[in-house]
């Protein structure tokens, strides 16, 4: 075997040039990051969890952590449901399936500042959506500016985000042979059926690769909602990201080092927890 | 009944997808005049409510001309938006593609952990890395040059992912084909591997694409000098006295992110249509 | 090993085009810089250089007796002559100097008495070209020969407007006349035909000002300059890193002084050249060249004082340059000549940092530098105003900075969180340096009283401005509080039959006055703001806004509420409305020595009265906020902080009420005696019906001086100072006003959003 051996050092030198960057732009700051999580800003002497307490203790930390983990949990299955449910639906459209695609995936190419643009113009108080309501005599409201605007963000993250899952899922679904579910229905099962005993077991390795990507473009709503309202948005869409931002620019390092370390295992926990969850069904779900 | 439920709700979803697209490019070809006066009530305290027109009254290309002919600032930005991507995206291919081979193909020790590593790497929101690689810039005094920007760029690790799955794929038979050939390790990533994975490659190119060219946070920590950003950071800033202009400028920064779009859609979705198979 | 080996060569490939591009990088980088940037850059290599060689400054003795100078310039044979206005009886005088300036040869103009000249220029003969104050569209000139004699020509002006006027003149090296007129256009005088006339084509741009460089006009524009051959009067190839100036810094487009100009130009001894001069420096470029070069650096010179306004530029030869600059009302001539013996520049170093461009503050790094040849102070604004960086944005590079070991050694905190820098230890204790100053010269005891905390005082203002009430004596009394003042103005409103009550204000500006008149009591020791506070203060603007809402004008100040300095230094209490009867009472910042002298003079048309605005709070608003901080050069930047607080820079009239009590003395005993009525300074507008209003400044008396300063006695608490908290404040209230928000929704949304940020620091 030491043919196989020898490959699989090459498989090695593949990865070290990009394992290199990795660890010196990221991995070893970071390292760094931990050790002065646990240091006085001022001064610099050991503060224990000092740090951490404060960090946890911390009211605008704990608005941002709920209303981040709030996000998080109700834009992720609303985005997954729906775009599932497109894809299923174009699954057995044939025709036009290649306009629709590239209709849904169109958002996906619009940068952050024009998106913003269009939020402005949208969603001000004296907006196109307010001169709607006006229209059907109905009061409009400042959507950026009350708890409507974490209903905007999330609008924002499905609609950006929406094309390229339904794509991700339809190319799992396709990936499906016509053959199983004919097979099905000979045996008698019901669209339902087939949907739970076929389908999902069929599409679970794509479902991971959706859920990390969709996971991670949650973060992204950032850009969004930091463009339209600045460090201090309305109250409900104030996320983590806004603090680590406001904190840098403050220099309150002793927090940021904190609140990254405790935001880094959070991320770091879930991702083990989902691969661990795939892992246990499959031994090589993890693509 | 199923078929109702298809002819209504695809159109929707399509629709609701596509109108802020054609909305904004619709934006594009008006001229200054008649952007104000749709945007005034929202910009410039004039009464009433914004209105839009999806097709312009006069369409005119003057604005973009102008743009680009006539603004140094938003030259200026655009070429440093393009020096960042190109050099970002080069240096992905560069350093991302072989260790999304290396990963795919080949089994060794800790291959695993790193891999997981590489994912929740990827899953960090900026704000987590921001002060870890604001420290490393410091010290490589690489503060206030592109290099800041682009340099960790290059390392996302993102488009490894990406490409991994893509790589994956590939049946070891073709690779196994080649060693019998003689074919080096080498060899084989340059000659199997990139061609087959080539719609993998383009789909994390055109998404890297797609991040790089709409990068706000990083630029914005990391760039002190206003003459290296990009323009993504080119706010739309809009008041009374810029706002043709402002918005004109966000809409022209669309159009390159478009153009990549729609040449790289088909890949994207070939390359995405490909993994699922494998 | 084939695999290996392939792999290391693209490995060591991929290494050098990453570094090839790296590098590219840098030096691209600095390549493509903006022509600001580099002159940036040049700043601080001229700082960091040990080489030797530099332009030394020296101030030459004018005769006693000159008072403005008129024009200036090198003759043929490079005699240096000037025209002179006697501070006395406002002749004339022609002085001429062969040998640099040691001596001066007065020849008085005759012929010409009592008439007034408002421009002049000298020819390279020696003639000099005296232009009347005239009315109509001409152009009255007197041509002064070498005896003194005036000989009076009258030129046409193009007649596009009634009352068209000469606004600018200079001769180029050939004996040509040149003007400008109210029109922006450029004229070069026709004598044979009586007429000034339009030779260049400016293509309908509208000209500013202009510069002659020996055979070269340079006018400029709001995009740029244009350069024509005054012989010729045909377009010269227009120059891409003069328009870049332009472009960087629309400032020195600005045409708004009456005499002089931002940015003034003489031809260099080289073929081609051209020197130049505004407020970074000396430079010289070559027509056709790539570069411009930093000749000197403004701010090592008293060129960089912030009330500098350029009038005249000779250059006598490559290593002398003479420059004749108004300084704060006062005309002196500086020559600056090369030592190549000197180094080329301090080897210490230390930064100071501001977010706003400031005059005073221009001024105290001229006068530090002179007093300590051997460190360069190199000054920062954070906003310019010019470009889109937000507060945020600038914050948050400091702080990069400041975390980098990059931080500026001398912070001015106006607008900044100075609590949060505290907080982490940023700011180093000043007390020893406050207490010096106080020892020696006196500080307002309040004030110091005011920005002590926990014993330590780590930020204190040079400067301070009030809030006053202007109007009768029952309106001056109701002022006490916000809420007695918005009633009385309810009162009158009712009283009255229609008419504007208080002065007019925008919603901004009106919400920015109140807050720094109430701002100083809304903490709360629980690190947040006080709802009731906030409320009470919401409530009495919409009051007072609402007295005339419908008469508004649109504010000038912008949504985002970044332009909120600009009407700080300058005062927001304007009387004009008061004299013109069409408002009973005004209120706002007053922000110097001169406004108050302005204010009590109005008092002859109005007869009102003035106090303390909101005097239950005792609240001044801090300006020129200095810190030092803790990981710059400390003893340096105290030395400096010293120099900011002292008598010599506290002596400035405008730009708020100096902190330094000998200072402050010093301008109440000025303000007895004062040298505006010397000089006869009166204020005259019309208002819109074209009625004419004027009135004399006159002398105040010691009982009103004795009154304002016991009114900056009495002022003990710092208005809230952090600027993205008034933001929050301006933003949010504005939305009230107008109306478009009820007043429970917008404290809550001020409270949300000022107590999340107090929050992420607690």
């Amino acid at each position: 075997m030491t043919g196989r051996t020898k490959r699989n050092r090459a498989g090695w030198l593949f990865v070290l040039p990009s394992l290199t960057g990795v660890m010196v732009f990221y991995l070893i700051p970071f390292v760094d990051v931990c050790r002065r999580s646990f240091l006085q800003a001022v001064g610099g002497g050991f503060a224990g969890f000092g740090n951490y307490y404060q960090v946890l203790t911390n009211k605008a930390f704990r608005l941002a952590a709920g209303n981040t983990l709030r996000f998080v949990l109700i834009c992720l299955p609303l985005l997954l449901g729906m775009s599932l449910g497109i894809a299923l639906l174009l699954q057995g459209q044939k025709k036009y399936r290649e306009i629709f695609k590239s209709a849904y995936l169109a958002p996906l190419a619009i940068p952050a500042a024009s998106v913003v643009l269009l939020w402005q113009v949208l969603f001000d108080n004296q907006g196109l959506l307010n001169g709607l309501m006006h229209f059907f005599h109905k009061t409009g409201r400042d959507w950026m500016n009350e708890g409507t605007a974490f209903g905007v963000l999330v609008f924002s993250y499905i609609w950006k985000n929406l094309g390229y899952d339904v794509v991700l899922w339809l190319s799992g679904l396709l990936g499906i042979q016509e053959s199983i579910y004919e097979a099905a229905k000979v045996d008698g099962a019901g669209a339902v059926k087939t949907f739970f005993y076929i389908t999902l077991p069929n599409i679970r390795p794509v479902a991971f690769t959706i859920v990390i990507l969709s996971f991670l473009n949650s973060f992204k709503v950032f850009r969004e909602a930091y463009l339209v309202a600045g460090n201090y948005p309305q109250e409900s869409i104030y996320l983590l990201q806004h603090v680590f931002n406001n904190w840098f620019s403050e220099l309150s390092m002793d927090k940021m080092a904190a609140g990254s370390v405790l935001l880094c295992s959070v991320v770091a926990a879930f991702v083990l927890l989902l691969q661990r969850s795939w892992d246990r069904g499959d031994e090589d779900c993890n693509d | 009944m199923k078929k109702i439920v298809r002819g209504f709700f695809l159109p929707a979803f399509a629709l609701f997808a596509v109108s802020p697209v054609i909305f904004l490019l619709a934006g594009t070809f008006m001229g200054n005049q008649e952007i104000i006066e749709c945007i005034s009530p929202v910009f410039m305290d004039g009464g009433g409510y914004a209105g839009w027109r999806l097709v312009p009254q006069y369409p005119t290309l003057g604005n973009v001309v102008e743009l680009l002919l006539d603004s140094p600032e938003f030259f200026k930005m655009f070429w440093n938006s393009a020096k960042i991507t190109v050099f970002i995206l080069a240096g992905q291919l560069i350093f991302g593609m072989p260790a999304a081979w290396g990963m795919a193909r080949y089994d060794f020790r800790g291959k695993k952990m790193i891999y997981t590593f590489y994912i929740v790497m990827m899953m960090m929101p900026f704000q987590v890395t921001m002060l870890s690689e604001y420290l490393v810039l410091d010290r490589l005094h690489l503060m206030d040059t592109s290099a800041a920007v682009i340099l960790p760029g290059i390392f996302s690790t993102f488009s490894v992912f990406i490409m991994y799955r893509f790589f994956r794929g590939i049946p070891e038979s073709i690779m196994d084909a080649a060693r019998i050939d003689g074919a080096g390790e080498l060899q084989i990533f340059v000659a199997v591997g990139i061609p087959l994975g080539s719609s993998g490659i383009i789909s994390a190119l055109v998404l890297s694409f797609l991040e790089c060219y709409s990068m706000i946070e990083q630029p914005m920590t990391f760039l002190k000098t206003k003459s290296l950003w990009p323009l993504s950071l080119f706010l739309p800033e809009v008041s009374s006295s810029n706002a043709g202009f402002s918005m004109c400028a966000s809409f022209a920064a669309l159009l390159p992110a478009v153009f990549v779009f729609l040449i790289g859609q088909d890949y994207l979705e070939q390359g995405i249509a490909a993994s699922g198979i494998k | 090993m084939k695999i290996t080996k392939w792999f290391c060569l693209l490995l060591v490939m991929a290494l050098i085009t990453a570094a090839a591009a790296g590098c590219s990088k840098g030096s691209k980088g600095k390549d493509t810089a903006s022509p600001g940037a580099q002159a940036d850059g040049l700043k601080s290599e001229g700082a960091g250089g040990k080489g030797k060689g530099r332009f030394l400054e020296n101030e030459i003795a004018l005769p006693d007796r000159a008072g403005r100078i008129l024009a200036f310039g090198k003759l043929l044979d490079g005699t240096l002559a000037a025209v002179a206005e006697d501070k006395g009886d406002k002749s004339y005088y022609v002085l001429k100097s062969s040998d640099q300036g040691k001596g001066w040869k007065e020849v008085p103009v005759q012929g010409i008495k009592g008439q007034r000249i408002s421009y002049a220029a000298v020819s390279p003969d020696g003639d000099a070209a005296l232009i009347h104050y005239a009315k109509g569209c001409r152009a009255d000139i007197s041509i002064v020969g070498a005896k003194g004699k005036a000989e009076t020509v009258t030129l046409r002006l193009p007649d596009k407007v009634e009352e068209n006027q000469v606004r600018q003149a200079a001769y180029d090296k050939k004996g040509n006349l040149f003007a400008m007129d109210m029109e922006g256009a450029v004229l070069k005088a026709d004598w044979k035909e009586g007429a000034f006339k339009e030779v260049f084509d400016t293509e309908g741009l509208q000209i500013n000002y202009f510069g002659i460089a020996g055979d070269v006009m340079l006018a400029v524009h709001d995009k740029g300059i244009r350069l024509f051959d005054t012989e010729k009067g045909n377009t010269l190839d227009s120059e891409a890193l003069l328009d870049d100036l332009i472009k960087e810094d629309k400032g020195l487009a600005s045409n708004d002084m009456d005499f002089g100009a931002p940015m003034l130009f003489a031809e260099g001894t080289d073929s081609g050249g051209i020197v130049l001069v505004n407020k970074n420096g000396i430079f010289h470029y070559n027509r056709g060249g790539s570069v411009i070069e930093q000749l000197a650096d403004a701010s090592l010179l008293s060129l960089g004082g912030g009330n500098i306004v350029f009038q005249n530029l000779a250059v006598l030869d490559k290593d002398n340059i003479f420059i004749v600059v108004n300084d704060s009302g006062e005309f002196k001539l500086f020559q600056y000549s090369y030592d190549s013996k000197a180094a080329s520049a301090p080897d210490k170093e230390i930064t100071v940092y501001a977010l706003d461009e400031s005059s005073l503050l221009r001024k105290a790094v001229t006068l530090f530098q002179k007093e300590h040849p051997d460190i360069y102070v190199k000054l920062e604004f954070g906003l310019t105003g010019d470009d889109s960086v937000t507060l945020e944005d600038a914050l948050s590079v400091l702080s990069t900075n400041i975390l980098a070991g990059k931080g500026p050694d001398v912070l001015i905190l106006d607008g900044m969180p100075a609590e949060s820098y505290i907080e982490k230890g940023i700011l180093a204790d000043i007390s020893d340096v406050i207490d010096e100053v106080d020892q020696k010269e006196g500080v307002l005891p309040g004030i110091k009283e005011g920005s002590r905390k926990d014993g330590k005082i780590y930020a204190f203002p040079a400067r301070f401005l009030l809030s006053v009430i202007e109007g009768d004596k029952d309106t001056v009394k109701s002022g006490e509080s916000l809420e007695g003042m918005a009633k009385r103005i309810t009162q009158l409103k009712k009283g009255s039959n229609g008419g504007v009550i208080p002065q007019d204000k925008g919603t901004m500006t009106l919400l920015r006055d109140l807050y720094y008149a109430d701002s100083a009591s809304w903490m709360t020791e629980g690190n947040s703001i006080d709802e009731k506070a906030l409320t009470d203060y919401l409530s009495c603007a919409k009051q007072i806004y609402d007295v005339d809402a419908n008469s508004k004008e649109q504010d000038y100040l912008n949504k985002t509420g970044d332009g909120t300095v600009d009407g700080i230094k300058a005062g927001t209490l304007n009387e004009t409305d008061l004299i013109e009867g069409s408002s009973k009472m005004a209120f706002g910042t007053l922000p110097d020595f001169w406004s108050l002298q302005n204010m009590i003079s109005s008092w002859q048309l109005t007869n009102a009265d003035y106090g303390l605005l909101n005097r239950e709070v005792h609240s001044y608003i801090p300006y020129l906020s200095a810190g030092v901080t803790e990981s710059g050069n400390k003893e340096t930047a105290k030395e400096f902080v010293k120099l900011l607080l002292g008598k010599k820079t506290g002596d400035s009239i405008t730009n708020g009420f100096p902190v330094n009590k000998t200072a402050f003395r010093l301008q109440c005993e000025e303000a007895v005696d004062s040298r505006l009525v010397k000089d006869d300074s009166s204020i005259m507008f019309s208002n819109e019906d074209g009625k004419d209003f004027s009135f004399n400044t006159v002398n105040l008396t010691k009982g009103q001086v004795g009154q304002f300063t016991a009114f900056a006695e009495s002022l003990k608490k710092p208005a809230m100072d952090n600027r993205s908290i008034l933001n929050i404040v301006l933003e949010q209230g504005d939305k009230y006003l107008l109306g478009e928000q009820n007043l429970g929704d917008t404290v809550d949304a001020i409270l949300k959003k000022v107590n999340l940020y107090l929050a992420e620091n607690s």
